[in-house]
């Protein structure tokens, strides 16, 4: 059974290879259906896979190809096969193939469908590849991949330079995170002889052999996750990233690529376990890109920038999580958030659909009259995400909060916060988007409408598993008393390193009873303001300066990193260019040259054709000579 | 005799070609090529059944200078290399050509050669001799065919600056030789007389090597004849000198010095690993600004080849085999990108990047493959050029996380200017009229962009072939 | 007896050393070029008496061997010597050293 699983990364890539190069012959319908279901199919290959797993079958290593043998280096192109793997091969196949379908209906009039069809697929292809590589180097390999995929996802509208910066700028960042990867694989490979995690993790610990070097190998993984997952300070590029259509935001921006970076500290939790500088590192990243994330959320006005900004508060907290040894609850919060953030981003994608590409929420407003489905299922995610039970989010998140709780109280205060502006930013955008009245322009308003069906239906799907998809995390401490376990810990158990909670279950309900009643206080806020009062969010020049314009402008972070990175290296080139380039070292190659030639005048100057001077040469010359001797 | 025939074959074929005006030159040395990759092959399948194919000749017994040939398996890697240049590089005129081909073909077969020589010698002083006679052939292509101001003073700097360079490798191939007690310029002679010598003197020898070496690949500060003779140069002469020509000083460090010392790397050789540091990132500053694609592709040449100095003064498995991958993966590649520069140069007639735009609208086909090409270049994973990069920033790794990190930020810049350039080119409005490809230039581009990619996915034959020695 | 005091080779070499650097200030010193080719003669007559001094004291004729040698030599000198010079005064209608720079770098 498990050796079906070389084959669930195949078809995306036969999908990917046979749209590129036969998708002319293909109509858009036929190229949607064809990468869809190529997706589908994976995915239904997966389930057999991942039952087996279910049942307690052993973690499988099973290999495609010998890759890269020099000396003692031995790594393979070769798949693991164990909970965490297939979980993750799972959702992504599932929520992929429900995106691909949307996305049909969504790209449907773009001149560049089979192509970004085509890029969807392989961006599954090499996300695959990254959740099932049996070692570092092939999960690395995934990571540039899918970092490839959404280069050429966000840029998809290469016609404007604007996309096509933020593409390079989420590139280019994510090549900073890259880096600190490659020289934490370079690192322990030196130390422990091996890259894959069986050496690794599994059979005995092959990571303790790290020694003195365990937290700098656990920071500098780690500085990839911060690359790959936005965490500050490499966070700027995910708002930016947006450019892209917003299934490829759903897809590669919320759903899975930016929870590369939890699956890679969730796979060697063996070695942040180790190491508690390293992990109060990952808590505090988390914790501050939470803070962060949610603060900026609350000015924004672009639909698509909220979700963005939510996104990177959400992957803080599956930080802070895992910074804490929650290990399993941060993969729990990854399932449950790609379904929630992959529910909204298609709920936004369709609102932008009907609006006829407009993303500004002050040009919306009453659309719950247009669009129904839209509507609710949007209501489900914006829900879920706030933390209001029983829907997914909640369970999630509380268990977040709940061990910081345990562990850290400013830890817990930080997210508490970063929570509560969660349910007010969230439903601040809901509230102005769906609710009062329309106020866009009068075509707008006559094109409204909803989304077909192979728009909505995606919707639909995700809606169901964002309100039930929390039951398979249900809390220990109240699970136990009702005889339902924390499935997900038990499955994760013996791959990941499972953190112990002792608290009681008296304690966590009343943690979840805080929880939403400070979340349902800050919904009543928003609904009190928006609803109301029907305030409205300020036009960008009517911003007061201080702290609102502070957040409005992001906290200046890409000015900052303008004003210390982009534009020192550039003004260093130049000046490299021009004084040592093109002046110092040409004239130390032409001096020396020239050097040469003065001597030769000097030298020739004695030349003058007197005998008296030949001679006198002569005499100094043998004196010189009989001196010597 | 198989392993001299790769020597005599291309030289006299050259021979030949330069003084026959009526032969078809373009096609015979690209036809030539194609026999030297059959050559190749076959001695690769012949030492995969444990047969060493060698050769030996005698030329002035009393000093030990021979023409002794072995083809090992880093040498197999590198006429394998030389070969597929040959092949391709005729190929990549485009239907367009020189004045007088014969002697321009002639020039080049004879240089090729020349290198094929180095690559496959096994004796100090012919190693030398080949490392020389490379230039003569360059020399007079560029004279003759190159263009642009100035010309002569720029090939006469790249001429006597690189001659000069030698010099110090001749001084260190001379001092080894003095400690023996027989004439030999044997490498295995070399090798037991250089291991034998105190470590501070191995130091000398290696610095005698490098200053060689740093001058021909180029390594920072030697590299100022190379981004304005790569401009002048006829295109073709350009891709001789980034994919083959300059592997010979890589390929002399692996080759040669690697094994005479060891302990004088260890020990003194701390200086030339933090030049080669340096000479990636210092390649890739000035790659950031350049306007025009042939310097962006020139910069980039002098940082990736710095990466391969850095990895293989690491003087580790990865380190080295490394290193050689990547001189193979960067020869395929150089001639690819600067085929696409030609490509692009003969459309639209010039190659400022910021004049152009949007090729991707009128040619997305040619668009893919130079993408695929830039991340090659870039050292994306499943790309020839990750193998070799990986292995060499890994051996880099073992002398200092540090520097491996300090080189690795060239895998930021790397990615930051090819993508730049990339946009500039390819991406946004405006497009800029671009005929489709022809059969030629389609079939040059698709064939590396294949190679590109099998070597990335599966790099175990040439792996394997590199570690025959090991 | 003795007529002179004890000559010993000292004196000689004294007299060869006294007469060979009078011919070479000369040459140095002296614009005319017959003059100069004849401090040349000068010179070589300075070695020969040293030789000749050597070979009495010795008392074998290695050294007188040289001394005809050198003779010969500077005989042949002589009469190439002069022609170059008769053609040099043709042509440059001068022997002066000064005016012959044509050697000049």
């Amino acid at each position: 059974m498990e050796k079906l699983v070389s084959l669930i990364p195949l078809f995306p890539l036969i999908g990917f290879l046979f749209i590129t190069f036969f998708g002319k012959n293909l109509s858009k319908n036929a190229a949607g259906a064809l990468a869809t279901a190529m997706i589908g199919i994976s995915f239904i290959l997966a389930i057999p896979v991942f039952t087996t797993q279910l049942h307690g079958a052993h973690p499988v290593m099973v290999k495609v190809l010998d890759w890269i043998h020099v000396g003692s280096f031995h790594v393979d192109i070769s798949f693991v096969v164990d909970p965490l793997s297939t979980l993750y091969v799972l959702f992504i196949t599932g929520v992929g193939s429900l995106i691909h379908l949307y996305s049909i209906g969504y790209m449907h009039e773009d001149e560049g469908f089979h192509r970004f069809m085509s890029y969807l697929n392989l961006f599954v292809f090499f996300m695959l590849l990254l959740v099932l590589g049996d070692n570092l180097l092939l999960l690395f390999v995934g990571w540039e991949g899918v970092g490839v995929c959404s280069f050429m996802l966000i840029g998809f509208w290469y016609k404007d330079h604007a996309n096509n910066d933020a593409a390079k700028k989420a590139f280019v960042m994510n090549r900073v995170g890259d880096l600190g990867l490659l020289l934490g694989m370079a690192l322990i490979f030196i130390q422990c002889g091996s890259l894959r995690y069986e050496d690794l993790f599994i059979n005995g610990s092959g990571i303790a052999s790290l020694g003195k070097y365990t937290t700098l190998a656990a920071i500098l993984l780690f500085i990839g996750a911060m690359g790959k997952s936005a965490q500050f300070p490499l966070h700027t590029w995910l708002p930016d990233a947006m450019a892209g259509p917003t299934p490829v935001s759903a897809l590669i921006h919320a759903a899975t690529m930016v929870t590369a970076g939890i699956y890679l500290v969730a796979r060697c939790s063996d070695l942040y376990a180790m190491s508690e500088i390293a992990s109060s590192v990952v808590t505090w990243a988390g914790v501050i890109t939470a803070i962060l994330g949610a603060s900026i959320a609350l000015t924004q006005n672009d639909i698509k920038k909220v979700l963005a900004y939510s996104t990177v508060s959400q992957l803080g907290f599956m930080f802070a999580a895992l910074g804490m040894g929650a290990y399993t609850i941060a993969v729990f919060h990854v399932v449950t958030h790609a379904f929630f953030k992959a529910l909204l981003f298609l709920g936004s994608g369709s609102v932008i659909h009907a609006m006829g590409g407009e993303q500004d929420i002050r040009r919306m407003g009453g659309l719950k009259g247009h669009m129904k489905t839209t509507y609710w299922t949007f209501l489900v995610g914006t829900i879920a995400i706030a933390g209001i039970f029983p829907f997914a989010g909640f369970f999630s998140k509380d268990q977040i909060l709940a061990h910081a709780l345990e562990n850290n109280m400013p830890v817990f205060i930080l997210l508490m916060l970063a929570a509560a502006g969660t349910a007010f930013y969230m439903f601040r955008m809901f509230y102005l988007t769906f609710h009062g009245d329309f106020r866009g322009t009068h075509e707008q308003e006559h094109h409204l409408h909803e989304s077909p069906a192979v728009m909505t239906l995606p919707l639909i799907v995700l809606a169901i598993a964002s309100t039930v998809g929390g039951f398979m995390g249900f809390p220990h401490a109240i699970g136990e008393s009702i005889h339902f376990h924390h499935w997900l810990d038990h499955f994760l158990d013996g791959t990941v390193v499972l953190a112990h909670s002792h608290m009681s279950a008296m304690t966590e309900i009343l943690l979840a009873l805080v929880a939403m009643a400070i979340a349902g206080g800050m919904i009543y806020y928003a609904y009190t303001t928006y609803i109301v009062k029907n305030t409205m969010a300020l036009e960008d020049d009517e911003i007061p300066a201080g702290i609102h314009r502070l957040l409005w402008r992001k906290y200046a972070f890409d000015e900052l990193y303008e004003n210390i990175f982009r534009r020192p290296v550039d003004q260093l080139s130049h000046g490299i260019q021009h004084w040592i380039e093109d002046k110092a070292l040409l004239m130390m190659v032409d001096g020396t040259g020239s050097a040469a030639k003065g001597l030769g005048h000097w030298m020739k100057g004695w030349h003058n054709g007197q005998i008296l001077t030949y001679l006198i040469a002569i005499v100094v010359g043998l004196i010189a000579i009989l001196y010597f001797i | 005799m198989i392993a001299l025939s790769l020597f005599i074959l291309p030289i006299l074929a050259g021979l030949v070609m330069l003084n026959s005006p009526s032969l078809s030159a373009k096609r015979l040395a690209s036809a030539i090529g194609l026999v030297m990759i059959l050559i190749v092959s076959a001695a690769w399948i012949r030492s995969a059944y444990g047969i060493t194919d060698e050769f030996h000749l005698s030329l002035i017994e009393k000093v030990g200078f021979n023409a002794s040939f072995l083809l090992s398996g880093p040498s197999l890697a590198m006429a394998l290399l030389t070969a597929v240049a040959a092949f391709l590089i005729p190929i990549t005129a485009f239907g367009k050509d020189h004045d007088s081909p014969h002697r321009f073909y002639g020039w080049m077969m004879v240089m090729i050669g020349a290198m094929m020589g180095a690559f496959i010698t096994t004796n100090a002083l012919f190693f030398y001799l080949c490392y020389e006679l490379s230039l003569i052939p360059i020399f007079f292509m560029i004279l003759k065919w190159g263009q642009g101001e100035h010309l002569t003073k720029i090939v006469t700097r790249f001429f006597l600056y690189t001659l000069f360079g030698s010099l110090f490798m001749l001084l260190s191939i001379l001092y080894v030789q003095s400690t023996m007690e027989v004439a030999s310029f044997e490498m295995a002679d070399m090798i037991k007389a250089a291991n034998a010598l105190s470590s501070a003197e191995q130091g000398w020898i290696l610095a005698g090597f490098f200053i060689a070496f740093a001058v021909k690949m180029p390594v920072f500060p030697f590299h100022s004849w190379q981004p304005s003779t790569y401009d002048h140069a006829p295109i073709q002469g350009t891709m001789l000198l980034a994919a083959v020509m300059l592997k010979m000083a890589t390929f002399g460090l692996a080759y040669w010095v690697l094994p005479m010392v060891p302990q004088g790397i260890k020990e003194h050789g701390q200086w030339a690993v933090v030049l080669s540091v340096i000479s990636v990132i210092y390649a890739s500053l000035m790659a950031i600004n350049q306007k025009r694609l042939k310097l962006l592709i020139a910069y980039s040449s002098v940082a990736h080849v710095g990466m391969i100095s850095a990895g293989l003064l690491s003087n580790t498995d990865q380190g080295t085999v490394g290193g050689y991958f990547e001189m193979f993966s960067h020869g395929l590649l150089a001639i690819a990108l600067f085929a696409v520069y030609t490509i692009i140069e003969n459309r639209v007639g010039h190659d400022k990047m910021n004049e152009m735009g949007g090729i991707r609208t009128s040619n997305p086909t040619f668009a893919f493959l130079f993408f695929i090409l830039v991340m090659g270049s870039v050292a994306l994973p499943f790309t020839s050029g990750f193998v070799g990069e990986f292995l060499l920033i890994q051996g880099l790794s073992h002398i200092s996380l540090l520097w491996a990190g300090i080189a690795g930020l060239s895998v930021i810049l790397g990615a930051a200017y090819m993508l730049r350039g990339f946009q500039k080119m390819m991406l946004g409005n405006h497009a800029t009229p671009f005929a489709t490809l022809s059969n030629e230039e389609l079939w040059i581009l698709g064939g590396s962009v294949v190679l590109v990619i099998i070597l990335g996915i599966y790099p175990a034959p040439l792996l394997n072939l590199i570690q025959m020695t090991f | 007896m003795q007529v002179l005091p004890n000559i010993t080779i000292e004196h000689y070499l004294g007299l060869s050393a006294v007469l060979f650097c009078l011919g070479l200030f000369g040459m140095m010193f002296r614009k005319n070029a017959i003059i100069i080719f004849m401090c040349v003669e000068l010179m070589l007559n300075a070695v020969n008496l040293a030789l000749v001094a050597f070979s009495k004291i010795h008392g074998d004729t290695d050294g007188q061997i040289f001394v005809f040698f050198i003779m010969v030599v500077a005989a042949a000198e002589v009469a190439v010597g002069l022609a170059i010079l008769m053609m040099l005064y043709r042509n440059m209608h001068t022997t002066d050293t000064d005016q012959l720079n044509s050697l000049k770098g």
